[in-house]
């Protein structure tokens, strides 16, 4: 995979997860960092709609949710764009859930238990590498 | 006695011994898919930490590079 892509920054995001307070956790995290359009769904075909509909920068995809699973949805995703940046975000971080987003062209994995600054330096250090740009602070 | 003898003996070589060995052996194939499963249910629900994680994709990262 090809990390740099752009030199613009990634200002689209695409939030899946079933846990409505959760998209909103996440919400307010990327806004923090910076990006201005988030759209959000609740479940893996859902989330590839809407990955087909606005075509985000960057994707926070759940591991476990009704319909379509993350890593279902995740290789959906990869299918229309190889270049999609699916970043997945599960408290169920078991070696071969990693194993299979890795295999699936995952960009990267967080563990929800992360505290708020993790995600934070996680997110922030991806948008670098990708887009060769440091993300906001605030 | 002697007939359960007798019968003990003949166990040893006929149908019923032949029998007894399949079953040995299926319960023994059984038990060794039981333990197959077992660790790999294990390793399947072993959880990972963040650094782990991070091995893993810059594994990959690695990987891609060397193509």
């Amino acid at each position: 995979m090809v990390l740099i892509r752009t030199m613009r920054s990634p200002e689209t995001a695409l939030i899946v997860d079933d846990e409505k307070h959760l998209r909103l956790y996440l919400r307010l995290i990327l806004s923090q960092l910076g990006l201005t359009t988030i759209v959000e769904a609740s479940n893996g075909r859902e989330g590839i709609e809407r990955y087909k509909a606005v075509k985000p920068d960057l994707v926070l995809m759940d591991v476990n949710m009704p319909v379509v699973e993350g890593i279902e949805a995740l290789r959906g995703i990869v299918d229309l764009d190889a270049d999609a940046v699916v970043v997945m975000v599960s408290s169920m971080a078991t070696r071969q859930v990693v194993e299979d987003s890795v295999k699936q062209g995952a960009t990267y994995y967080i563990r929800k238990d992360s505290s708020k600054d993790e995600i934070i330096q996680i997110i922030r250090n991806l948008i670098q590498d990708i887009w060769g740009i440091q993300a906001l602070d605030s | 006695m002697s007939e359960q003898r007798q019968s003990q003996g003949s166990d040893n070589q006929g149908p019923i011994a032949e029998f007894k060995q399949r079953r040995l052996y299926s319960i023994e194939s059984l038990l060794e898919e039981v333990r197959v499963e077992q660790q790999n249910s294990t390793y399947s629900r072993e959880l990972v930490d963040s650094a782990e994680i991070k091995k893993m994709f810059f594994a990959r990262r690695q990987a891609h590079k060397k193509q």
